[in-house]
Formats: C-alpha cells, sequence, structure tokens
C-alpha cells in the first residue's frame, strides 16, 4: 500500500506574490488524487514544496506521518514527472531509466529490469536504444514519465502528465496511472477535468494558493448541481468555484 | 547512493562521458585542438634544434655585475649540456645587430644602470624573453641573492623585432599541454550548464545526488577527455620535429598526474561557471574569466614574468601564485623539455596540486549552494 501524505499549513511566498497559502491537505494511502487549479494557483510550486525542489517558506510535509524535511532516504521514495520535458536528449531510452535507477541506488540487473518494464508498459520497448532527441514529442512524454518512476517509488507525483499526448497514448498512460493505484500513492495535476474524472479517486481544487474542495469527483458533482441534479461535469464545479476569470 | 560513493563517481563519469562523446564536434576540437596548434606553431617557429642551449651575449660595463652574471648563467645546465652560450661584449649596438642578425638568441644588458640587475632584449612574442629571463633571474639570484624579493634586482625584457625564433616551439610544448586541459573548463560549464537549462539535475537533487558525486564525476570524465588530448598532442609532436624528451617515463608520468590536477582545475572552474549562469551562450564567455588569466595570464600560452601584485612578510606575491597552470607548465617544462627528472618537477606538481585542489572545493561548493540547494537554487517554475 502507498502511503499517507500531509501538507500541513504549507506557506510559499515569491516576493510579494503568496504563490501557496497556508495549504493544508491529506491524501489517503494507495489513493490516486488530482490536484486542480487555473494557471499560477499554486500546483506546481506545492509539488515542489513535496518533493523538495521548492524551500517553503513554512509548514510541513508528512509522508506516512514522518516530516520530509529530516529525512532524504524518506524523499527519495518519491517518483516526480515534472510537467516540462525533462529527458537527456543524447542518451537512449533505456539507457537513462538505468541511469536514473542506478542514481537511486539499484543494481545494474535491477535496474535494467525495471527500465525494460517500463518501456513495455508505455509503449516504448522498441524505442529501447533510440536516443530520446529523436523520438515524437507524444513518446518523450512517455519516457518522461517513465523516469519518475523506474525507481519505484511509494508516492508518485505526476505534474500535467497528460499533456500533450494523443488520444491514444493518453488512453495508455491513464490506465498505467490508474493501475499505480493501492500498490503506490498518486497525486497529480492536470488542466484536462475529463482525465480527473476518470482518474482521480479525489480531487483537491486550488487557486490562489489556498484549497477551496477536496472530495470525490462524483460528490462534488452532487454537491454543486442546481434543482436537484448533479452537476453536469467536473469543468463546471471548477469554473462555479474559481470564476471565469482568466488567469496570467 | 550518497553513501556509495565510488559508485556515484563511476555513474557520473559514464553519464558526461557518453555526453561528451555525443557531442561530437565539442569532444573532437577539445581532444585534437592543442594538437592542431603544436602544427601550427612548428610550421610558424619551425622545430628548433633538439637541445635548449641559448646564445647569449652579455653586455657588461666591466665586473662585478656582468661577470658575476656571465659565469653563473655559463653554469646553467640543460639535459647535461650548457643551458646557455655566453658571449662576452661591452658593445650593447653590436650586440643587437647580432640579435637581429639571428646570430643570438637574447642579448642580456648588464650594464643598465637604471635599478634593473639586468635588462633583456629578445622578441617578447617568441618565448625567449621569457626564457632567457628565467634563466637571468635564476643566475641572478645564484650570484647575488634572491633577486626575487629585492626590487634591485630587477629585469626586464624588451621588444626585438626578427629576434628570437629558433626555440620557440620547444618553450611553447608545456604549455600547449597545460592550455588545451584548461580549456576544459568550457566543456564542463556546457556540460553542467546543459544539465541545469534541461533541467535533468532536479532529477539528480530528487535522487539525492550530492555535489561530491557530481563534480568526482566529472573531473573523471574531464581527466579521460584529458589524457586522450594529451595522446593526439603527445603522438603529433615528433611529427613536428620535437625531439623525444630524455626521459620519457618521467616525463608521461608527469602528464598523467598533471591530467588528474589540470582536470580538477578546469571542472572547478566549469563549475563554478555553471553556478552562475544558466545559458550555453553566456556560459561559453563567462568561462573566459577562468580560462583567460589560466592560459594567458599564467605564462602556459605566451611567457610572461608575472609582476608582484603585493608583498606579505618579504615575499612578493604575483598573479602566478594564485594560477595552478603556472607551476604545471613550469613542471611540465622541466619533465618534457629540459629532460629533468620527475623528482625536479615535484615541487612545481606539488604547487600545482594544492593550488587546484582550493580552486576544486570553491567551484565544487559554489555549484552545490547555487544547483543543488532547494533554498537558494533559483526557482524554474513558480506556478
Amino acid at each position: 500500500m502507498g502511503p499517507s501524505l500531509t501538507l500541513v499549513d504549507i506557506t510559499k511566498r515569491y516576493g510579494e506574490v503568496v504563490a501557496v497559502d497556508s495549504l493544508g491537505l491529506e491524501v489517503r494511502p494507495g489513493e490516486v488524487l488530482g490536484l486542480l487549479g487555473p494557471n499560477g494557483a499554486g500546483k506546481t510550486t506545492t509539488i515542489g514544496v513535496i518533493c523538495g525542489l521548492v524551500a517553503a517558506d513554512s509548514g510541513r510535509v508528512l509522508l506516512d506521518g514522518v516530516d520530509l524535511a529530516g529525512s532524504a532516504a524518506l524523499r527519495r521514495t518519491i517518483g516526480y514527472c515534472p510537467q516540462s520535458l525533462v529527458v537527456w536528449d543524447r542518451l537512449g531510452c533505456l539507457e537513462q531509466l538505468v541511469f536514473m535507477a542506478r542514481l537511486y541506488g539499484a543494481s545494474r540487473a535491477d535496474a535494467l529490469r525495471s527500465g525494460k518494464a517500463l518501456l513495455a508498459a508505455l509503449g516504448l520497448e522498441e524505442k529501447a536504444g533510440v536516443q530520446a532527441r529523436r523520438l515524437s514529442g507524444g513518446m518523450q512524454r512517455r519516457l518522461n514519465l517513465a523516469l519518475a518512476l523506474v525507481h519505484g517509488p511509494r508516492l508518485a507525483v505526476l505534474d500535467e502528465a497528460e499533456a500533450g499526448l494523443d488520444p491514444q497514448s493518453r488512453s495508455l498512460v491513464r490506465d498505467y496511472i490508474r493501475g499505480l493505484a493501492g500498490e503506490r500513492t498518486v497525486l497529480f495535476t492536470t488542466h484536462d477535468m475529463d482525465e480527473a474524472q476518470r482518474i482521480a479517486d479525489r480531487v483537491a481544487i486550488v487557486d490562489g494558493g489556498r484549497l477551496l474542495e477536496l472530495d470525490s469527483p462524483s460528490a462534488l458533482l452532487g454537491r454543486y448541481g442546481e434543482d436537484g441534479r448533479s452537476a453536469p461535469d467536473l469543468e463546471y464545479v471548477f469554473l462555479k468555484l474559481t470564476g471565469r476569470r482568466l488567469r496570467e | 547512493m550518497s553513501g556509495r560513493r565510488p559508485a556515484a563517481i563511476a555513474l557520473w563519469a559514464s553519464l558526461f562521458l557518453r555526453l561528451s562523446a555525443r557531442e561530437l564536434q565539442i569532444a573532437a576540437l577539445f581532444v585534437l585542438f592543442p594538437a592542431l596548434l603544436a602544427v601550427v606553431y612548428s610550421s610558424a617557429y619551425g622545430s628548433g634544434p633538439a637541445s635548449l642551449s641559448l646564445r647569449a651575449i652579455v653586455v657588461s660595463g666591466g665586473p662585478p655585475r656582468g661577470t658575476v652574471l656571465a659565469s653563473a648563467l655559463s653554469s646553467s645546465s640543460l639535459e647535461g649540456e650548457a643551458a646557455v652560450t655566453v658571449y662576452d661584449s661591452t658593445d650593447l649596438g653590436a650586440s643587437m645587430r647580432a640579435l637581429r642578425d639571428g646570430a643570438a638568441d637574447v642579448v642580456i644588458d648588464a650594464a643598465a644602470g637604471d635599478g634593473a640587475v639586468a635588462r633583456i632584449y629578445a622578441d617578447p612574442a617568441s618565448a625567449m624573453a621569457s626564457y632567457a629571463e628565467s634563466l637571468a633571474r635564476a643566475a641572478a639570484a645564484s650570484a647575488f641573492g634572491p633577486a626575487r624579493i629585492d626590487p634591485e634586482w630587477r629585469t626586464s625584457a624588451s621588444f626585438t623585432k626578427g629576434s628570437g625564433g629558433a626555440n620557440d616551439f620547444l618553450i611553447a610544448v608545456p604549455g600547449l599541454f597545460v592550455f588545451g586541459w584548461t580549456f576544459g573548463a568550457m566543456t564542463t560549464a556546457l556540460i553542467a550548464v546543459r544539465e541545469i537549462r534541461r533541467r535533468t539535475i532536479e532529477r539528480a537533487v530528487l535522487a539525492g545526488a550530492r555535489v561530491a558525486g557530481m563534480a568526482a564525476g566529472l573531473w573523471a570524465a574531464q581527466a579521460v577527455l584529458g589524457l586522450l588530448q594529451a595522446a593526439a598532442l603527445w603522438a603529433v609532436l615528433p611529427l613536428c620535429g620535437f625531439p623525444a624528451p630524455a626521459r620519457p617515463l618521467d616525463a608521461v608520468l608527469a602528464i598523467l598526474v598533471l591530467d588528474l590536477v589540470m582536470s580538477a582545475l578546469a571542472t572547478a572552474c566549469g563549475l563554478a561557471t555553471a553556478a552562475l549562469c544558466s545559458s550555453e551562450g553566456v556560459a561559453v564567455n563567462l568561462c573566459m574569466i577562468f580560462v583567460v588569466p589560466l592560459a594567458f595570464l599564467s605564462g602556459a600560452v605566451f611567457p610572461l614574468s608575472s609582476p608582484t601584485l603585493f608583498s606579505i612578510g618579504g615575499y612578493a606575491f604575483s598573479a602566478t601564485d594564485f594560477l595552478p597552470s603556472a607551476p604545471a607548465t613550469k613542471a611540465l617544462e622541466l619533465a618534457l623539455v629540459r629532460g629533468s627528472g620527475l623528482a625536479s618537477a615535484a615541487p612545481a606538481v606539488a604547487a600545482a596540486t594544492t593550488g587546484s585542489a582550493v580552486w576544486a572545493i570553491g567551484g565544487a561548493a559554489l555549484f552545490g549552494l547555487r544547483r543543488l540547494s532547494a533554498r537558494r537554487r533559483p526557482s524554474w517554475d513558480r506556478h
């Protein structure tokens, strides 16, 4: 079972801008939680704080109740898939997966096994020896995801992992992420409300760095419906909560 | 992982070597450019004789200064032979004509009488001026005492068109090795900046990578590339007429040791550059802040006499005291050109090692603070 993730009163400012404002959130063990919000809502900063890439001004991040700030080893049980493509252009797919797994401490044999399994699961098996720069955009995104998961993390943090994928690839990745549930805890962000509705056990909607709602998609649809009827979809709920004003 | 340092070093070294090898233009240019420079140098200056013996005219107003200096110069030896063939003269004008006609490599005017113990005439664009000056300094030091700390015993060099040339290539070769290694700062900076710009360094941070492992891996990769570079240069030298070193084993050992030392220095400069910028274009320019002094002000490429910057406790510090490439060039000159044993070069190697270690710690620490620390590292995404 994946671990529980608890954010306690996280605040992060960039000068005058408050990116995350006293954010509290709990992700249950083995759950798939979608973190939704408009551009600039603080999603990526929140993820950066969870992964240790951004230092919060205040607050704590707990994994199974243990503060991540005090445990580098615990932090390495997190797998992070960044929003932008972060791959080594001139390394082969398997080559970079093996490198990452080994950097996390895996033996060469384990790293190879894990790398090959991921490539197969994400439809990149035939591209094992191909350098990343020679892959299509969609393949690079799948490789981006594989790099986050190659060391077998207990918590997968996926920042818009499905952005830019065609429907076939999106379906593959969606099924794969869903398949992670239980054994791992998954926190993901997306701007695709349909995807969030399909994948997530619960969704957290944030704006201005604050948590606005946290519940299952069906519960939110029921809560924000009108005239005794459920809301038509999650996007309706999202816009009702965050408004229609353009951001950034 | 962080506890298994050797594995981390091997991983990073292997990654950086593969990335370098796949940037064929950079790798080929880096590995081959000192060898190409050797060809250019030998074409320009000629390969010169197999001996560095210098034809020096000592212009003396009479004893004691000129005689003592001439005697000290005569006793300098090189590869078991006289380093300088000294001709006495009292006529500066005739000596200068001999210099211009190529009958002498250098004129040392010991009768200058303007506070300098000797005034040296040679072509500063050639290596001879600096080489002659170093011999004159050493001779003056042995004849009169510690010449370096007494302004009375200054020497100076003046440009004399058409002079010099005979042995320039031999003098320049040690500097070619050092220049090549120093340029490793550029390749290190480019690799490190690319990791930052493409954010692959984030993945390393998440995996708990530490700066020591990364820096040591870069150092190891740089040392391998440096060795290839030295091998290419070594291979081309005989074709350019460079005589085989008197003690080849000592020369090879000196190259191996100095490759490690200078690679550490280049890695440090590359990491310091990468700590301060995050685009390749800026890195190339910024890196010159390190490469130019290390290659050019140290005397590695153009032999220079380094002016005193300040004095502490009677010791005069010059720029070369802070540039490990200066003693590295000196050590290679001893082992490669002068045929001295490794033992003779050891003090210079030790000085280069100590200096490079200080630079390496500084460069790695700056990179770690700026690029691997969540609290100090600039944020890329601010959503």
